[in-house]
């Protein structure tokens, strides 16, 4: 029989049958498969697609050419046709983005596009547009001692908590330079990328914590920081904008599901859209701002 | 089956794009009061990385400059699918093919281009001005056939790559193009003979807008309506170093920043389309 690994992530087992370095060791074999196979060429029933995406309400296909093709079944197995002679970390890299993504949608879970951060016994999550910092600013709590739940993607379970991802964050050459961590030793997410997998280890916390705050990160073309607490309507909105590929859900069989989860955390939570200067890169301000302002300490 | 339904509005920067897109927003919504200049719901970026995301299914931050590119044209397909209506998307890439028989901005969904031409000289004096760059700066910018925007490897910048060249390169890219049919708008006509350059612009996209409604719209989105708006509420295209974005629009201001030597540079090197566009008389002397 071949070897499978198994893996806990997102609060999932997965059994799959290549190994998964990113992602922390688990026990089980009656898990989610992640398997190498053929994959269908189209799917048929159509709900929602995209350039690269087909979905139905339980089916999600995704090329990444070059690279490979994500089949997603019914949020219980992800079936991978290599468009490449073995699975590398670029096959790894989109299977952890928008094939996660889309799985975790298929269960009816809410993932928020961005990176979770434990202060005392909650989660805060980071999100916003990308390029905005939100895995920045993850990796400047981190160098605090914080610790890390997860990065790009923050799962939200039926629990209401923030279901840990696994132990490294994605960050671009820049802000590790500012950061002074040396890239020298770091993997790239991708060849020749400028963009590294910084790993967390011990700072990772591996339960899930229940969710206290969703800072909603923004940038401003003015000096100073701003925050806002959002409310009614605009709570709402700021959470489904922020939704890992909010596309993806349109048809889904789940769909229900997720926003019974929005509709019981909405009055759980805080919502803040924090506003920041375009440039420069204030992180130290920031930080101080944020564990003030939002008083994430208390 | 495809439709043309995207009007490209196409531009070197600091050359009327933006003043043309509220006047837009004013002329489809006729609002009582001016509509706001932080809200131009209807122009959207064509290198906004949060639509690029969301139509591919995958997170530009993981793909490279050329895999963006190939994806973009495809991105512009569905969007045209899923619209029924017009879609006016601001562009500051110059034309060109993303791969053999592809380009960026694809024939077979786009109805037109509008391309908005400004004197090099202005232009330099207004991007410095914009980017907060001394003018000798930003000239070589102007000059330099592989400029590009958002173009660093080492950072994730707000929007997607995009490549304009050289002043020249662009304009020739988008009026030496016969795929797309275009109208040129040129930021002079746009200020000495507002209601004429304004309306023709509106008959191309082929609106049925009265006089009255186009002479309505520019109303309310004169200069002075704008840098009113920009001063009370900030405008959230503007640049952090910058103190304001419309600032003064003037035909001729490079006389007021220019040294002799600067201006010879940017005619040197833009002398072709700047006699074809009636920027210089035929001693090659600047005439606004």
């Amino acid at each position: 029989m071949k070897k499978k690994f198994t893996y806990k992530a997102f609060g999932l087992i997965f059994n799959s049958d290549f190994e998964i370095p990113e992602l922390l060791t688990g026990s089980g074999d009656t898990g989610i498969k992640i398997e190498l196979g053929k994959t269908p060429n189209q799917l048929q029933k159509i709900t929602n697609k995209g350039v690269k995406y087909e979905a139905t309400k339980n089916e999600f296909l995704l090329q990444v050419d070059h690279i490979a093709r994500y089949y997603v079944q019914d949020g219980e197995k992800i079936t991978i046709e290599l468009l490449k002679d073995k699975v590398d970390k670029e096959v790894r890299l989109f299977l952890l983005g928008s094939a996660f993504g889309s799985l975790f949608l298929q269960r009816g879970l809410l993932p928020i596009h961005g990176s979770s951060i434990k202060f005392k016994n909650f989660a805060t999550i980071f999100t916003g547009l990308s390029g905005v910092g939100k895995s920045t600013i993850a990796a400047h709590f981190v160098k605090l001692s914080y610790q890390a739940l997860a990065d790009d993607i923050s799962v939200i379970n039926h629990q209401l908590q923030v279901a840990p991802g696994f132990p490294s964050l994605k960050i671009w050459n820049d802000v590790l330079e500012k950061l002074e961590i040396d890239s020298e030793k770091l993997n790239q997410i991708r060849p020749n990328f400028k963009k590294f997998r910084v790993p967390v280890n011990e700072q990772y916390y591996s339960e899930p914590v229940p969710l206290k705050n969703i800072v909603i990160l923004s940038t401003k073309n003015s000096p100073g920081f701003e925050i806002e607490e959002l409310n009614g309507i605009k709570k709402f909105t700021a959470i489904k904008n922020n939704t890992y590929r909010y596309r993806f859900v349109q048809g889904l069989e789940k769909q229900l599901d997720h926003f019974q989860i929005l509709d019981k955390l909405l009055p759980k939570i805080k919502v803040y859209k924090v506003s920041k200067p375009q440039a420069p890169l204030l992180l130290d301000e920031l930080g101080d701002f944020l564990l003030q302002k939002i008083e994430l300490n208390v | 089956m495809s439709k043309k339904n995207i009007i490209w509005l196409a531009s070197y920067p600091k050359s009327g794009n933006t003043w043309f897109r509220i006047f837009l927003t004013n002329l489809l919504y006729e609002s009582d009061d001016p509509a706001n200049i932080n809200d131009l719901a209807e122009t959207s970026i064509s290198s906004s990385r949060k639509i690029f995301d969301e139509y591919t299914g995958l997170s530009s931050s993981d793909l490279t400059f050329e895999e963006i590119d190939t994806l973009r044209p495809y991105v512009y397909r569905i969007q045209s699918e899923e619209s029924n209506e017009l879609l006016f998307k601001k562009a500051h890439d110059k034309f060109y093919n993303v791969n053999k028989n592809q380009p960026l901005f694809p024939p077979e969904v786009s109805k037109g281009v509008i391309y908005f031409i400004r004197n090099p000289l202005d232009v330099l004096v207004s991007f410095a001005y914009h980017s907060a760059k001394p003018i000798s700066r930003m000239l070589p910018s102007l000059n330099n056939s592989k400029y590009e925007f958002c173009g660093r490897d080492n950072k994730l910048q707000n929007q997607l790559r995009q490549i304009l060249g050289s002043w020249s390169g662009h304009v020739c890219s988008w009026i030496n193009q016969d795929l797309i049919p275009i109208h040129i708008m040129r930021y002079e006509d746009m200020i000495n003979d507002t209601f004429n350059t304004f309306k023709h612009a509106v008959q191309f996209i082929g609106l049925k807008k009265t006089d009255k409604q186009i002479k309505t719209a520019l109303a309310k989105s004169s200069f002075s309506v704008l840098s009113k708006q920009e001063k009370k509420d900030g405008f959230r295209e503007k640049m952090i170093r910058t103190k304001f974005f419309f600032r003064k629009g003037q035909i001729g201001d490079w006389k007021n920043h220019l040294s002799e030597r600067e201006v010879e540079k940017i005619v040197l090197n833009n002398k072709e389309i700047m006699l074809k566009f009636k920027y210089l008389d035929s001693n090659y002397k600047p005439i606004f």
